[in-house]
């Protein structure tokens, strides 16, 4: 099962797709989501995730804005796929099992 | 383009796992960038502490964790390794663990020694008053640490650097309890004794303790013995001073002294109860030297200046002796041949009651040792380096880097040292009561002590790592990949570094063994010593005070009916005894020290010593008694007296000097480090009689001695009956070298194990490697033997080396630990040739026994094995 934080930052790198690395997947949950993200906290997910087969990583192009430093690529593979779309309908059936959500009186 | 902060990246740098390095600090300079552009340099920056100050502990979290993994690979490695290689396991394991804790006890050694006296409160200010005598040059043998009776009080009043002081007399004294009597190490001190050392007290008040000339401070363990008590305050017992007993009262209990105290005691006494029984004629003389003084510095005492203040006081208070000194020899004008001077406690311990060499002996015996197993370790590690150098080989093709391979192997030796440590400490545990009746010390192993406990064993285990993984480590790593794929590398147990290593194996056990030999041969040869008088069946009774002529003929009259008891006589000391008393004379501008033996007319018989020339004393001859003397063969040489018999002594005045009468030969009147010197024998009242020698007959030895017993109690009821027999006494003198002929037995026994242990597990690596030679040699024809030879031939040159280079260092060591005994056993060749034909011989055993099963494998198998 994926954590929520696993979730999101498979979800950006999905989103994200030719352009997914360090830098741009924490850009990208700063700016949707409404928490605060650390690059150490992006980079322990990628990297374990990476190691159960989720994601796979490339070593990118560098570039001058990085002062020459390569960066690694990530993209998601067909298991990455898989249990973002389970997780989906595991939160679609928990949800739809609901009656409407009410603020209390 | 935008630069980061330098120090944010620095601080990246160092946490973050060099393998993602590049990409994180890339990414944080992007956005850095990024933020540069859209909110200007000041956000830009703060973004980045932001980020790298989040960041940095789970960088290094992380970190770990990676490394944590390789841990865990290089942890299984070694296990596997080890069991894979049961027996270099056990080898290398079994020998660190000896070595180990031998090391350990012997640190435990070393640091009693080295912390004798330390356990006192502001031991650094506390001195033991020593006179020195001088030589122009500076030179002087060592003090004298018995000192006047004045002294103490007066540098006190005189020298303001001195705050407190101490005189002590020390000696066994008899204490009663009822009709128990009890002999107990007895110190007559005076009051501030308390205040100088550290001796708690555990009941009592310490300020007046020891106030009143009727009260003693007992120790928890006397008061035990005495009383059966540990608070024995307000019993009173009764010591025996001069002749008589006096009562006193136990004011307080002090702890026992630790085992690393110099000042060892039962009993305090004050010792003004003693000085006017003992010694009234002293009080107030500085020409005698009697009682030690311990003296309390101040703490900012300048040393110079109070040794030029004693230089002053001792000439004014020993003018005369200083006269005496100046008129037997020449000194420069203004020099003063002698002086006092403080000496600090801690080196009172180490210069007079011990000798450091003895323990940088054993620590040079401990890491002698250690270094043998952990040269086990290397020399097993080269002999599989083959093996393990595909592993390197194949690391670095998968991308290690050379200062991991290196950490792996360290950190395997690291493990192996500590598992080794662990069980050493087991060991050093349930070895120490054998350590500590070897060296006759009360050591005890409490890991928690002392700060220096722990850290020592820390180092133990850093350094005997460091040192047995260096091979692996240093040499296994730097392989090239391809070399070692490619077999083109070629590493064998027997280079010239593992022949060194064997070498030094071999020259440090040779060394050993021989050391034994050489100590064993002197002690025999010492136990062995004719002494030139009777020395079985002669028990030795101290007289303690009592009178001797008035004892013996009361004791002789109570066994006048008994068998079995040959002759009683009296004597002044106690043969065979290191020191003797005596008077120095000026011979030919000399000075030579003539010994005085006091000795009752019937001695000569009861200890078989005959006359050389002229007679001996004589009941009959009542003048014998005063006027005439005994001299030994020693005594006419030095002298060079052409005919003794008639002569006066010489060097005394003539009104004062006796006749001589016969001449001794020379027998060995003093301990073996002394020569012979020149003796005079008198029946004069120089010295008391203080020891009756009793001479048994044949037969009941028990019986005989209860006899003594029973005459002695009807002889005096003061006194218990206290003997030896005189074998064992003077057997007691050589105890510390028999001692030490025994730490380096057992010290030399584990060396060679070591080193076999060593042999065996080279062995077999040898013939592993070798087997597929073997097999090809026994098809072509080969005998077994032939090929034991062949291996035994690798070995025994190397091991033959390292006897050979062993034989000039156990030469200077054992010549001068040889130097220090008058009589000395000749050390022929034959005790090294047996010293290296042991180590040999067990070397070539174990080699050709390893061999042995490698050998006799069948051909075929080792042929088609791979």
């Amino acid at each position: 099962m994926l954590s929520r934080s696993d979730e999101l930052i498979l979800l950006a790198v999905w989103k994200l797709k030719d352009d997914a690395y360090g830098a741009s997947v924490l850009d990208f949950l700063q700016q949707n989501t409404n928490e605060d993200w650390s690059i150490a906290g992006v980079y322990a997910p990628l990297k374990r995730m990476a190691g159960k087969g989720l994601l796979l990583s490339s070593t990118g192009l560098p570039t001058r804005e990085r002062g020459g430093r390569r960066k690694r690529l990530y993209e998601l593979t067909a298991k990455g796929v898989n249990a973002l779309q389970t997780s989906r309908s595991e939160y679609e059936a928990m949800w739809t099992c609901l009656p409407n959500l009410k603020l209390a009186p | 383009m935008s630069s980061p902060p330098r120090f944010a990246i620095w601080i990246l740098r160092a946490c973050v796992h060099p393998a993602d390095r590049d990409e994180v600090i890339g990414d944080l300079s992007e956005m850095h960038t990024c933020f540069h552009s859209q909110h200007g340099p000041k956000t830009a920056d703060v973004w980045f502490w932001y980020q790298v100050s989040v960041s940095a502990p789970r960088f290094i979290l992380q970190s770990f964790a990676w490394k944590s993994t390789m841990l865990k690979n290089y942890l299984k490695l070694t296990i596997r390794t080890l069991t894979k290689q049961k027996m270099q396991g056990v080898i290398n394991i079994a020998g660190l663990t000896i070595g180990i804790a031998l090391c350990l006890l012997i640190m435990l050694f070393v640091r009693d020694e080295m912390t004798y006296d330390q356990f006192h409160a502001g031991h650094e200010n506390i001195y033991q008053m020593q006179d020195f005598r001088y030589q122009p040059d500076g030179s002087t043998n060592g003090g004298n640490s018995n000192g006047a009776l004045p002294l103490g009080q007066t540098i006190s009043d005189e020298l303001g650097a001195v705050e407190d002081f101490t005189r002590i007399w020390s000696d066994d004294y008899y204490v009663r309890t009822g009709t128990d009597v009890f002999r107990e190490e007895t110190l007559f001190v005076d009051p501030a004794f308390l205040d100088i050392f550290s001796f708690p007290l555990i009941a009592g008040d310490a300020e007046t303790a020891l106030s009143s000339l009727s009260n003693v401070v007992l120790t928890e363990s006397a008061a035990l013995r005495l009383f059966g008590k540990s608070n024995a305050v307000g019993e009173t017992l009764e010591i025996r001073v001069g002749t008589d007993y006096q009562v006193v009262d136990v004011a307080a209990v002090a702890v026992d002294p630790p085992g690393n105290s110099t000042l060892q005691f039962a009993i305090l006494a004050p010792i003004e109860t003693w000085i006017p029984i003992q010694f009234p004629q002293a009080v107030g003389q500085f020409g005698w030297s009697l009682v030690k003084t311990f003296v309390q510095l101040r703490s900012d005492v300048n040393m110079a200046d109070l040794n030029e203040s004693f230089d002053a006081l001792y000439a004014s208070k020993n003018g005369d002796y200083l006269e005496t000194l100046r008129e037997r020899a020449e000194y420069p004008d203004g020099f003063q041949p002698a002086t006092y001077r403080a000496v600090p406690l801690t080196d009172v311990y180490l210069t007079r009651y011990s000798d450091p060499s003895y323990s940088y002996i054993l620590s040079a015996i401990g890491l002698a040792i250690l270094l043998i197993a952990c040269i086990n370790f290397m020399t097993l590690a080269i002999g599989r380096s083959l093996s393990r150098s595909k592993e390197v080989g194949i690391r670095k093709s998968v991308g290690a880097l050379r200062g991991q391979l290196i950490g792996q192997f360290w950190g395997e030796a690291l493990f192996m040292t500590f598992l080794s440590t662990v069980l050493g400490l087991l060991l050093a545990f349930y070895a120490l009561p054998i350590f500590n009746d070897i060296t006759g010390k009360e050591l005890t192993l409490s890991l928690l002590d002392h700060w220096s406990i722990p850290l020592a064993i820390l180092g133990i285990i850093v350094i005997a790592g460091l040192i047995s993984g260096s091979y692996p480590a240093l040499v296994l790593s730097s392989f090239r990949p391809v070399d070692v794929l490619k077999n083109r590398l070629r590493v064998s147990g027997s280079n010239l570094f593992t022949r060194s290593l064997v070498t030094l194996q071999f020259t440090l056990s040779v060394c050993l063994i021989i050391g034994t030999l050489v100590m064993r041969n002197q002690v025999d040869f010492l136990r062995n010593q004719d002494r030139g008088f009777q020395t079985d069946q002669i028990v030795i009774v101290n007289l303690n005070g009592l009178d001797g002529s008035e004892t013996k003929s009361r004791f002789s009259e109570q066994l006048r009916q008994e068998s079995g008891i040959a002759g009683i006589a009296l004597a002044s000391s106690s043969l065979g005894y290191r020191g003797s008393n005596g008077y120095a004379v000026t011979h030919e501008g000399s000075k030579v020290n003539i010994d005085v033996l006091r000795i009752d007319h019937s001695f000569l018989d009861v200890m078989d010593i005959s006359m050389d020339s002229g007679r001996s004393f004589d009941a009959e001859r009542p003048a014998d008694s005063s006027g005439v003397a005994l001299v030994n063969q020693a005594f006419v040489n030095r002298f060079a007296m052409s005919d003794p018999i008639g002569d006066v002594l010489p060097g005394l005045p003539p009104e004062e000097a006796p006749t001589v009468i016969g001449v001794t030969p020379d027998f060995k009147y003093q301990s073996l480090y002394q020569n012979v010197g020149p003796l005079m024998i008198t029946m004069e009242e120089f010295q008391d009689y203080r020891y009756m020698y009793v001479r048994l007959g044949p037969g009941n030895m028990e019986g005989s001695i209860a006899k003594l017993d029973n005459a002695w109690k009807a002889v005096t009821a003061d006194v218990p009956f206290q003997f030896e027999f005189l074998d064992d006494r003077m057997a007691r003198v050589y105890a510390r070298d028999l001692r030490w002929a025994r730490i380096i037995n057992i010290a030399s026994g584990f060396a060679i194990c070591l080193a076999l242990l060593g042999l065996l597990g080279l062995t077999s690596l040898s013939v592993q490697s070798r087997t597929k030679e073997i097999g090809i040699r026994k098809v072509l024809g080969a005998s077994t033997n032939g090929i034991i030879g062949l291996i035994t031939k690798d070995f025994a040159l190397t091991i033959l080396i390292g006897a050979a280079l062993a034989v000039p260092l156990a030469y200077i060591f054992t010549d001068r630990w040889l130097s220090g005994f008058a009589f000395q056993t000749e050390v022929g060749p034959l005790v090294y040739l047996l010293g290296i034909g042991i180590v040999l011989a067990s070397a070539l055993l174990t080699i050709v026994a390893q061999s042995f099963r490698g050998v006799r494998a069948d051909a075929v198998d080792s042929l088609r094995s791979e």
